[in-house]
Formats: structure tokens, sequence, C-alpha cells
């Protein structure tokens, strides 16, 4: 960039050499005579705001070239010094050759030369005044804010001497007659154009210091005699009878103006009495600016002016403190000067407002001019610029080449000022004789002559590369203006600007000024035709008109846009290597010319059509300039997974998959109506039902059976932990098997207490028990408890392992529970229904290993492979799998309500007896002991769902399990109830259950004696249901008990000796058994029944988990007769468990119970009523199967597609 | 009532699946009545069951140490608010730490007994097991847990690459990995066909009259 940016403005040689020159020209002095007038009149409407900060000192156009320097920075693109902008384009269309002006427009004429109606907008302002001047009238002024604004455009202003050196210097530098007026009295307006007449060497006194050609004037004008050092027109300005014109008219005649004009600036005048020393002017200011202009005639004077000067030195060109001096001096000019601005007040009033103001107004920056070349060469050194000059020898020596060329002609000058020459070879010898071409560090310029080489020996020690990198170290120094486009710079000009005549021109009409030839229309019609020559340029309405103007007239080779042009001609020798192959590279792209111009192009450089067209550049294997970035095909494809996987896609992949999700409408809806269809036939047809229904039961030993086998052998009372742990999205398929698991512990008399992790999941099973609390007449927190939303996921579900009571205190409504629960110990089994493997996981994780209780879980589909672990690892005692199994559970439970039979399994894993409530139309009740069949069949009684009008008394069955060694039948009283209600018996529970009473462990052995093999070992406060008791030899008393084993996880049976046990009822752990005492009273053994050593707790457990409340007042007391076996404890040997006494009296059992509450709590529970059960399942086959068909069609057809495209 | 449900249900389950012929405003209005309907089941739900037992239990106790007990997790809560704050943010940190330290510790060790343990011990208990299915499930564990170790030997030319016995090992564990995804794969087939037949069986039913 850096080297880019060098090369930019010294590089450029070729093209702009002139650059610095032509975007400033209108501040260039010129040779003409009225250079010195035009000058600040020219300036005054081509300052732009940015130019005024760094050329309103009077410097103008030396520090062109380091402005432009300063433009380059901004932006590269920007190069002001490049294009011929400034040029107005009617003084362009001047034929230089005839000294004539075209005609051109009335509105490309500047404002000075218009008859300009608004003069308000018109009028010279702030920026038209110098600002050395700005700052040292502040109280002249009206609105200071001009001022601050001017300052800060100047940061001149700041600055001061920064050594006492400085002050001295700058104390010699003051002429002579300056120096002796002391104090130092401002000085009449004359006065000062004593100073710039330049006539300072005829002075000898104060008096004799004064110009001659001022002396002159004030003896050609008698009128001036009153006031003799002031021109007749300045001496106007301070009398009291100044008034404004009558004539508010802006438009001012030119018999009106020229009248008014001092004849100080007048043409002829300024010829008279100026023409020798403005000759020296004029050498110097040629030399400094052009090697165009007229050889210089005082050739001598400025030699001895050269004389003088020292070896330049760029710093203290550039010092601050040189400006510094500038200001001040320019400030003792304006001492010098007067109250300008009383002047210019006398002057409106002479004037009128009109635009010759401005002309006078600009009589400052005249002054300002006049005032720096006052001194001529003993002056000459009073500002930065005539340091430069002084001091730079090769400055001099260049200028002094220049002096000694021959002239060449107005041609260069107007090759100088952008318009274009006819020869175009001497526009190419006028670039190469640029003296600044000294910048460039390929092609110096030639800079001396032979007759100064002696005095520029110290220029051969120059290093121009140390020179340039000063430079630009200096520019990136200075503060960086704010970047701008082209456009936004071009924007701030005034479309007035840029309109006045160069001086060069005007001198080339004869070297005098008349107003009258540059307004005549010949002149103009000259430009007028020349324009029409060339071809036009088609025009935005936003083009600034200057540059309208150029685009109409540069086209050609020589011009702004041409310069930006040839830049591309830049030799391919002089490219790097770098840009060498970018530009080979370019050239392989094939690019296609676009017949449709660019607007901004159009703007900016008109007439170029040709841009080269976007282009997307990606990356190959082929790509010369980032060879590095070439990837492998195994990188592509990381890389490409990395893109799939952060889910960033480049421009085609995008592509693809938006192609790719933009699946055809026709297409997805044909897969839908196909899916549709499959799924929806079933549901009215059975013509296509693919397979057979579901098992009507489940397999024998199998992960289904166990759990239908472990809620089978649920006891009235026992408290079943029902965890509906899922959401809305699972209930099509866990809702059966809840509702089946419901139903069947109910059935079975079990208190289900629901929890759930998922709000919808406790609202599902709400809405599930409710349905069948209203067909039994459940009555909530009595026959079952609806818990609270299990929060906070793992944690809270150990938490509600480890402090269920907190959890299950109150239900979901708030109200207490009554539960008598403490742990999870005193759930008889817990159900896991979950939906995701996650959530089970989380059950067995946290809930399984804390508790002894057993586990069974209910999944979908979609967790039913990780669910199989867990029944391997016996964390679960079984699992229901969706709604296959669902299915099967419901028929199952059905046929068991409906006292049919099912195929037990062949694994004796439920011992606890069967309670069944079947309402009986049997007037009178009967006692039937249910016995385990050989074949493992359970009778079903068959049942009468419906309630009964006129019960009876109900059939109380405590069914025989595997072992039919403790059978009771508990038959209520058929003595008549006074409330009808109770369609059902209730079903006493008699089972005793041991629970590990000792720390540490407990054998459990095969025979009644310690003796006996270890079957295995329980802990403390495992339980174990009790089917048998002896006493051996020596009295010791053993139950036989049947408990899941913990380390096979199979149930095994074994004996434990009484002392290190509990006995107590299920149901009612904190009840113990007091002694193997015979019965209570209230049993009443029969005759068989002798030795019977059976104990029945005197408070039984009923239903409802709720202790025997008396005998209500006013109710029947129904009869609860247990009927033992006769040989309970005769038969509680190993060889007992084989056959039961069919026949066998039990004793009768002392109902404790009234009618009324054993009516309240029977159940009825009802058969499942699944809706279009077979219906769904083969809804689902079909379904399935039209799914695999679209996976598998749709992945062949993908197939197919890859492989067409590979070959 | 229950008519009302049953046809906004109705309606409802025909605006989700909308969602088969693609993104639509009725598809997005039933989400989002689920969404919003769920979101105030929960809230009201933790309010009743959760928060008011939590602060009957312990703040209304009377007891000053169940009160502060009680008032340990609001003021954890109230903190947690702070994290909306930039500057008071920090304050939040220390309920974010409590409950990521309490919920890994204690999703470790239920990780650990709950499943780690059951399963490496029925792993290698082959009791009750066949012999042929004793190895496969050793083999289809064994390998499934090589495949997830990425240790690799790196050779003198620089290529990294593992021991031919570890990538056959690997591409055994492969197999056995991509039959389980299959069958997670095809299990959730099922369930979304279980779920799609029942929601079809819901809108046939006015025509099929139950």
């Amino acid at each position: 960039m850096s080297d880019d940016f060098e090369k930019d403005w010294l590089n450029n040689d070729d093209d702009d050499d002139l650059d610095w020159l032509n975007a400033d020209e209108d501040n260039l002095p010129s040779t003409g005579e009225l250079d010195l007038e035009l000058d600040w009149m020219r300036d005054t409407e081509t300052d732009s705001a940015s130019q005024q900060g760094q050329n309103r000192l009077g410097v103008t156009g030396q520090l062109d070239w380091l402005r432009a320097t300063q433009n380059q920075d901004q932006d590269d693109d920007m190069t002001i010094d490049d294009d011929d902008d400034f040029t107005p384009a009617w003084l362009k269309e001047a034929n230089m050759d005839t000294g004539e002006i075209a005609n051109i427009a009335e509105q490309d004429l500047p404002d000075w030369l218009q008859q300009d109606d608004d003069l308000e907008d018109d009028q010279p302002e702030e920026d038209d005044i110098p600002d050395w001047l700005k700052a040292a009238e502040p109280q002249a002024e009206d609105d200071t804010s001009q001022i601050d604004e001017a300052d800060a455009w100047q940061p001149t202003a700041e600055w001061e001497p920064q050594d006492a050196d400085d002050a001295a210097l700058e104390d010699e530098e003051i002429p002579d007659w300056l120096k002796d007026t002391e104090p130092p009295t401002p000085l009449t307006t004359a006065e000062v154009m004593a100073v710039s007449s330049g006539q300072t060497e005829d002075t000898g006194d104060n008096v004799d210091d004064i110009p001659d050609w001022l002396l002159a004037a004030d003896e050609t004008s008698d009128e001036e005699e009153e006031i003799p050092d002031v021109p007749e027109w300045l001496a106007a300005t301070t009398e009291d009878d100044w008034q404004p014109a009558e004539d508010d008219s802006d438009l001012i005649t030119e018999d009106e103006a020229l009248p008014e004009i001092p004849d100080w600036l007048r043409p002829e005048a300024l010829e008279q009495e100026e023409q020798a020393i403005q000759t020296e002017k004029d050498a110097t200011f040629d030399t400094l600016f052009g090697d165009d202009l007229e050889p210089i005639e005082a050739e001598e004077d400025l030699e001895a002016i050269l004389s003088e000067a020292t070896a330049p030195n760029l710093d203290d060109l550039f010092d601050d403190t040189d400006f510094e001096a500038e200001v001040q001096s320019e400030e003792e000019d304006f001492d010098l000067l007067g109250d300008l601005a009383s002047q210019r007040s006398g002057l409106t009033g002479l004037l009128g407002e009109s635009d010759e103001l401005a002309f006078l107004d600009d009589a400052s920056d005249n002054f300002d001019l006049l005032g720096e070349l006052a001194g001529d060469e003993d002056e000459f050194t009073d500002t930065p610029i005539a340091d430069a000059v002084a001091e730079d020898e090769e400055f001099l020596s260049m200028a002094e080449a220049q002096a000694q060329k021959p002239l060449q002609g107005s041609i260069e000058d107007d090759t100088l000022h952008g318009v274009q020459p006819e020869d175009s070879e001497d526009f190419d010898t006028l670039l190469e004789d640029d003296p600044f071409r000294w910048f460039d560090e390929e092609q110096p310029a030639p800079i001396s002559t032979a007759a100064d080489e002696d005095s520029l020996d110290w220029l051969q020690e120059i290093d121009e590369e140390a020179l340039a990198q000063e430079a630009q170290q200096q520019i990136n120094e200075q503060p960086q203006q704010p970047a701008a486009s082209i456009d936004d710079y071009l924007a701030t000009l005034d479309d007035n600007t840029f309109q006045l005549p160069q001086t060069g021109e005007l001198s080339a009409l004869g070297g005098e000024v008349d107003f009258d030839a540059l307004l005549d229309d010949e002149l103009f019609d000259t430009v007028s035709a020349s324009t029409e020559e060339k071809p036009p340029i088609p025009q935005t309405p936003d083009m600034p008109e200057w540059l309208a103007d150029l685009s109409s007239q540069t086209t050609g080779e020589k011009s702004a846009a041409a310069i930006v042009r040839k830049r591309k001609d830049r030799p391919l020798d002089e490219l790097d290597d770098r840009l060498r192959q970018l530009r080979e590279r370019g050239m392989e792209f094939v690019t296609a010319e676009t017949d449709v111009e660019d607007q901004d192009l159009a703007r900016i450089l008109p007439g170029v059509k040709r841009t080269l067209p976007e282009m997307t550049f990606e990356p190959t294997e082929a790509t010369a300039i980032a060879p590095s970035l070439q990837l492998t095909m195994d990188q592509r494809r990381r890389a490409d997974l990395l893109k799939e996987l952060v889910g960033a896609e480049d421009n085609k992949q995008a592509e693809k998959s938006k192609k790719r999700n933009r699946l055809p409408l026709i297409e997805r809806a044909l897969l839908t109506v196909i899916l549709l269809l499959l799924v929806a036939i079933p549901f009215f047809t059975d013509v296509l039902n693919v397979g057979e229904s579901p098992s009507s039961q489940f397999a024998p030993d199998s992960r289904e059976m166990a759990v239908f086998d472990q809620v089978n052998a649920l006891q009235p009372g026992d408290y079943v932990l029902i965890a509906a742990d899922y959401g809305a999205s699972g209930a099509a398929e866990l809702d059966t098997s809840t509702e089946a698991i419901l139903r069947h512990a109910l059935l079975r008399g079990a208190h289900p207490v629901i929890v759930s992790g998922s709000p919808i999941g406790l609202l599902r099973a709400r809405v599930l028990i409710k349905t069948i609390a209203e067909e039994s007449n459940l009555i909530i927190n009595q026959d079952y408890t609806i818990g609270n939303y299990l929060v906070a996921d793992v944690v809270g579900l150990r938490n509600f392992g480890e402090n269920i009571q907190r959890y299950i205190q109150t239900d979901v409504n708030g109200e207490p529970t009554q539960l008598n629960i403490r742990s999870l110990d005193d759930f008889a089994l817990l159900v896991v229904v979950v939906e995701s493997a996650d959530r089970l996981r989380g059950w067995v994780e946290q809930v399984a290993p804390i508790t002894d209780a057993r586990m069974v879980a209910v999944t979908g589909f979609s967790a039913e492979p990780l669910s199989e672990p867990y029944l391997s690892a016996e964390s679960l005692s079984g699992y229901l799998v969706g709604y296959v199994d669902g299915y099967t559970y419901s028929v199952m439970l059905n046929t068991l309500i409906n006292g049919g039979s099912l195929i037990a399994s062949s694994t004796p894993t439920t011992p606890a007896p069967t309670a069944t409530s079947r309402p009986s139309d049997t007037p009178q009740p009967t006692a039937t002991t249910q016995e385990e069949t050989a074949v493992n069949t359970v009778d079903m009684t068959p049942s009468d769902t419906s309630p009964s009008p006129t019960p009876q008394g109900g059939e109380a069955q405590v069914a025989a399990t595997s072992t039919p060694t403790t059978t009771a039948s508990v038959t209520p009283s058929p003595q008549p109830s006074e409330t009808p209600t109770p369609t059902n018996s209730p079903t006493p529970t008699v089972r005793q259950i041991a629970i590990i009473a000792v720390e540490g462990a407990v054998n459990v052995r095969a025979i009644p004696s310690t003796s006996g093999d270890v079957v295995s070992a329980l802990r403390t406060n495992n339980r174990a249901d009790i089917i048998g008791q002896t006493q051996n030899d020596i009295g010791e008393l053993w139950y036989n008990i049947r408990f899941i084993d913990p380390f096979s996880g199979q149930v095994a049976e074994g004996w434990v000796r009484e002392d290190l046990i509990q006995v107590s009822l299920a149901g009612d752990d904190l009840t113990p058994v007091p002694s193997p005492t015979p019965a209570e009273p209230i049993i009443e053994p029969s005759p068989t029944q002798e030795g019977a050593s059976l104990k029945v707790s005197p408070v039984l457990k009923l239903q409802g988990g709720d202790e025997p409340t008396p005998t209500p007042e006013g109710e029947a007391t129904p009869e609860i007769t247990p009927e033992l076996t006769p040989e309970l404890t005769a038969e509680l040997t190993p060889e007992l468990t084989e056959e039961v006494p069919p026949t066998v009296s039990a004793p009768t059992v002392t109902p404790v119970v009234t009618s009324t509450e054993v009516a309240a709590q029977a159940q009825a529970i009802q058969p499942m009523d699944i809706e279009q059960r077979d219906a769904r399942w083969y809804s689902m086959t079909l379904g399935l199967i039209g799914a695999i068909l679209i996976i598998t069609g749709g992945s062949i057809l993908n197939i197919l597609r890859v492989l067409r495209r590979r070959t | 009532m229950e008519d009302i449900g049953v046809i906004v249900g109705f309606i409802l389950t025909l605006m989700v699946f909308s969602y088969l012929l693609g993104d639509n405003v009725l598809y997005r209005l039933a989400v989002y009545v689920f969404v919003g309907m769920t979101a105030g089941y929960i809230t009201i739900v933790t309010v009743e069951s959760v928060l008011i037992p939590w602060f009957d239990s312990t703040i209304g106790s009377g007891n000053t140490i169940e009160i502060g007990f009680g008032l340990l997790p609001v003021l954890l809560g109230l903190m947690l608010l702070f994290k909306t704050s930039s500057r008071l943010g920090r304050l939040g940190n220390l309920g974010i730490a409590f409950i990521i330290g309490v919920g890994t510790a204690v999703a470790v060790i239920g990780a650990i007994i709950g499943t780690l343990i059951p399963l490496v011990t029925e792993t290698a208990d082959a009791s009750g097991k066949s012999t042929f299915d004793a190895i496969l499930i050793f083999v289809g564990v064994a390998s499934s847990l090589v495949y997830f170790q990425y240790n690799a030997q790196r050779l003198p030319n620089g290529e990294i690459r593992q021991s031919v016995p570890i990538q056959l090992i690997r591409t055994v564990g492969q197999g056995f990995i991509i039959i389980t995804l299959g069958a997670l794969y095809g299990a959730a087939i099922i369930t979304s066909l279980t779920i799609f037949s029942e929601r079809v069986g819901f809108l046939l039913s006015p025509l099929l009259g139950s």
C-alpha cells in the first residue's frame, strides 16, 4: 500500500507531471501584468473549504503539490493533482493561438464576469478573505464563527516562533523601510502599494520608501492631493460620504463599474507603473511554477537573489516556524495596509453590492500577495515560499535553466491549464521539462545547466530517496483529514468555482486586460465552436457543472480523465513481481465488456466505458495467487463436515440445501396421502389387515409377564407407586399401558400413588384415574392418590427417593393424603412409565438403588433399546414396551376382570394371594379356595360387572398362591344390610410378612435349622412373605419365607429363625404379630383346625389402608369368618406345598368392619374399553409397511441418481 | 363441554398435521397454543405442588431452623435474578454453582451406582446366559468402548495410525453401534406411527361413529 501510494504521486509523472500545477492552477501566478491582481481574484472562487486550510496564506501555488500528496494519502483514488478539474471549462476552450477566448455559455462564465443577479449568494465571504486577515481583524467581522471556522482550517494561526533565532531572522527580514517605521503605525493602502511595487531600492527614508509608482500615482491624480499617499479609490474609503449604490440591483454595467476601479488596477496603469519590477517577479514566478513562462529579463537581479540563498532545507521549507513567520509577516502587511474592513465598507458604498465588490473585497489577497512580493529580493525571504526559493539552489537552478529556455509559447501554457494543445508532442515535451520531476524517483528530472552547476554541488549530495521518505514521513505526521470519495470531495465544490480566467491567457491577449475583449462574444463563439466538434458525452443530472464541462471537452488524450486512464499504461517493466503476477492472473479471466456505462464511472471519468466486470473468485487447484490454499480431498471433506456441524455453508451448499428443503409440494403431498391412506384404511375395513393382532397373553417368563405378575401380586392395601413420567407426545403410546396397570392395581386392592416429573404426564394420569374412579366410585386419597410434580430432574428424583414424605404429604390439590409412607420401601411396587430412555435412566440411577422395592417400567418403542440393559442388570424386574404390550396387557386384564383363565407364569413370582372382587348374584356367599393347579392355571370366576341392586354379600376370596398352605376365606355375614348400595363385597386380606429386624445380614437356610445350607441372605429391613412356620427339633420357631433373592433376582424360598425377623401383616408393618399363639377369640377355628398355628392379627388390614373402625351406630355388623385350613401348621412343610386339601373349612373371623365401609371399599373395576384397539394395531402395521416402502423407495431412487451421475 | 374439547382437539390436530405440507401459520398457531398452555399449566402446578407446600412446611412451621432452611432456596433463587444485570450478575453465580454442583454430583453418583456398576456386573456375569449371549454381550460392549478411544501411535513419518487389532475391534464396535442406532431409529419410527395412528383414529372417530 505504501509503495503504491508513493508511486502514486511520485511515479505518475508520465501523465500528470503538471498535475500539481493543474490542480491549483487558479492559484498560480503567471507572467501577465495582471497576475498580481487576478491571482487573488481567481483564488476567491476556487478555494474550497479544504483548500482554505492549506492554501490561504498567500503561498497558494507553492504548497499545492504537498496538498496533493495529502489528498493522495486520504484516498489513493482521489488524485486531485491528477485531475485537471479546477480548470474552468470556458477557459480551457480558449484558443491561445489566436489569443481569443471562444464564446461560452453565460452560465459557464465566472461569477465576476457574469451579471449575477444573486449577489448575496455569490458575494465573497470569509474564504475570500485571507486567513491572516481574518485573524487580524476579528473586530471587523460580524460573524465570529466564521473566524473560528477559518482558524480551524489554518493551523498556522497558532504557529509561534520556536526560538529566538526565528524571531531574529524574522526581524532581519523586515524591509528596512518598514523597520524604520516606529511605532509601526498602520500604513495606508497606498503605502502598501508602494511596498508591493518593489521599488524599495529607491528609498532613502520613510518617505522615500514609498514606491515610485505610488508616488507617480499621486502625481497623476490631482484629485488625491488631500490624501497623497492613498490612491483615489482607496482614499474614498476614509470619507464619510460613502453611500451604498442607489441601485440595489446586483447588475452593474461595465460603465458603472469600471470608473470605480482605481487607476492602479487598470491594466494600463499597472503596465506603466510596474513593468520593470513585474518582469523580475514574473521571472521568479515563472521559474517557480512553470516552464512555459516568458523569459526573465532581470536575470541578473535574480541571480543576485539566488546568490544569497543557501542550500534548501526541506525541513525549513515545511517548518511551521516559517509559516508562523509568514503569518506574522502577513499581519504586518495588514498593519501596513490598515483596516481593510473599513476600506471594504467604503468600497461597498462606492460600488454597491455587486460582483465587483468581490473584486475589491479580495483586495486583501492582493495586498497579501503584494506584501509578499513587495520587497523583491529583500523581502523575498519573508515567507516560507521565499525561504524555499531563496535557499533551494536546486529549485533556483531549475528556475535559471527555465529562464534560459526559449518561450514555449502559449500552447504550453494552455497545456498547463489543461487545454488540449494542438500538438501533443509539445505537451509531452512540456511534461518532461517539468522542474518538479526531481520528485520522481525513477525519472529524475534534468535540473541543472552548465551555468549553475557550480552553485548546485549540494544538490548532488541529495538523496532523492531520503527526501521522498522525509516527505512521506511529513505527510504521515500531518493530521489526516476525513477520508472522502472523489464524489464527496467534488460535491463540496461550488459550482461557481473555477470560472475565473487565467492570467496567462489574459496576458496572452496582448498584455492588457480588456474586459470588453474578454467578454467579447466572438471569443465565446470560438470556444463553442471548439466544443461542438467534440463528441457529446452523456451527462448525468448530478454531474457537477465543471465536470460536465470537462467531460465534454477532455475526452481526448489531454484531460484529467486521460491522465487517469493513462495509468494503466504504466510500463510492465516498472511493475514489481507481485503486481506483474496479479496482472497476468487477471488476464486469465475472460472479461466481457459491458455496454452499459456505469453512472459513477461516467460521472468521474466521462468517456471511460470499459470496466472489469465483477467476478467470483474461487480458489482452485490452479490458483496461482494462493497455492497454499489448495485443499486435498480429505481436507475438503473435513472442511465440509465442519461446515455442516457448525451450520456454515457456502453459497453453493446453501443453495443445494435450499433446493433439498424445497421438496416439491406435490411430492410431499403425495407421500403424505399415501401414508395417510395406509394408516386410515384399517379403521374402515379389515381387508388390508396385515398380520395378526398382538397376543392376548404375554409369554411365560417374559419381561412383560413379569410386570403383569408383579402387579397381579399386589395385595389389598399395598402401596404402588406409579410414575407417569411422560408428556403429551408419549400419551398415545403409553396411556394404554398406564391405564391397564392402574386398573390392575386397583383391582388388586392396591393403593396407587401417582407422581410425575412431567406436569403433562401427571395430568394424563389424573385424567385416566379420574375415569376409573368415576366408574368404580373410588375416592381420592382413600383409594388412590395423585402426588406432586417432581421438579429438578435427577436431583428431584433423588430428593424424592430420600424424602418421599415431603412429596406425598399433600396431593396435587394440596389436600393431605394421610398416607402412611415413610420411605420407598413402603411401596410394594414401583411402576415407572416413561417415554424416553434418559428419564428411565434417571429413575433407575437415582431411585432404584435406594430402595428394595421392585421396579418395573413401561416405555415407548424409542426407549426400548436402552431399557433392555437395565432389565438384564436386574435394576428392573420387567417392562412393557409401547402400544403392543399395552394392548396385550389390557386383554389380559379384561380377561382377569371378566373371570377368564390366564396361563400363569411358570415361575411363581407372586406368592401373595389374589383378592378378587366379584359381585355375585348368588344370594348365598360361597367360600372357595383357589388353588394353583398343576398346569398353573388361574381359574377366574366369571364375574358380573354390573352392580347388583340387592347385594347379598360379596364373596371374599383369598386365593391361594403357589403354596396352598395358608388359605383363608373371609366370608362376610350374609345378613342383609340396611344399605343396599354396596355392590361388591370387601376383600379382607390376611398376609404375613417377615421383616429382617437385626442389623447386618441374616442367612436364609434351606431347612429350619442352623445346620442347613444357606440359600441366600437378607439385610436389615428386607421383607419376605411368610408362607409357613415350624418348630425344629430343639424348639426353635422357623418361618418359611419367599423372597426375591438379592443376588440372583429370582424368587427364592428358605427358612429364617423367628428371633431374627419381625412378623407383621401386609400393609400394616407396624403391627407385629404378638406371638404365635392361637387365634384370638374372634377366630373360631373349626374342629378340624386344631393345632393350627396361623396367627391372624386382630386388626385386619382392609382395602383403603385404613384401620378397622368400630361399627357405626345403627348399622349391621357383618361377620367376617375367616376360613383357615386346619393343616396350616402341620402342613408348613415343603412337601405340603404340592397339594392342599380341597375342602377345608376355615375358621370364621368375626367382622370388625361395618357393611357400609365394606361396601364403600368395594371396587368394581371395569374392563378396559380401548377404542379401535385392533384398528389401531393394523393401522400401525400398515403404516409401518408404508413407511418402510417409502424409505426404501427413496433410498433406491437416491442410489440410482448417484449411479446415473457417475455414469 | 366435552364435545367442545373434542372439536378443539380435532381442529388442533388438523392444524398440526398441516405441517406435512410445510411450515405454515396454522401449524405454528397450534404449536404456540400448546406451548402456551403447557407453560401456564406447569407454572400453576409448580406453584401449587412445589412452592406452596415447601413454604408451608418450612417458613410456615414456626421453627427458626425450618424457616432458615426454607428461605435458603428462596435466597438462592433471588440471587439468580441478578444474572440479568451485568454489574450484579456475579451474585447469581452462587446459585448457578449450587445447582450445577449438586446436579453433577447426583448425576455422577447415580450413573455409577445405577448404571455403570450394574451393567459391568451384568456383562461380566455369564451365569444365566447362554455362551453365545455371554460372548455377544462381552464383544459388543468391549468393541463399542474401544470404538470411542482415540489413542494412536505416531509413526516415524509423522503419520498417526492405530494398530491393526484396534482398528478391527473398532470396526466391530462400529457395527454394534450402527445396529443399535438402527434399532433406535426403527423404534422411533414405530413410536411415531403409534402416535400417528392414534391421531388418525381420533380424527376418523366422527366418521366411525365412536
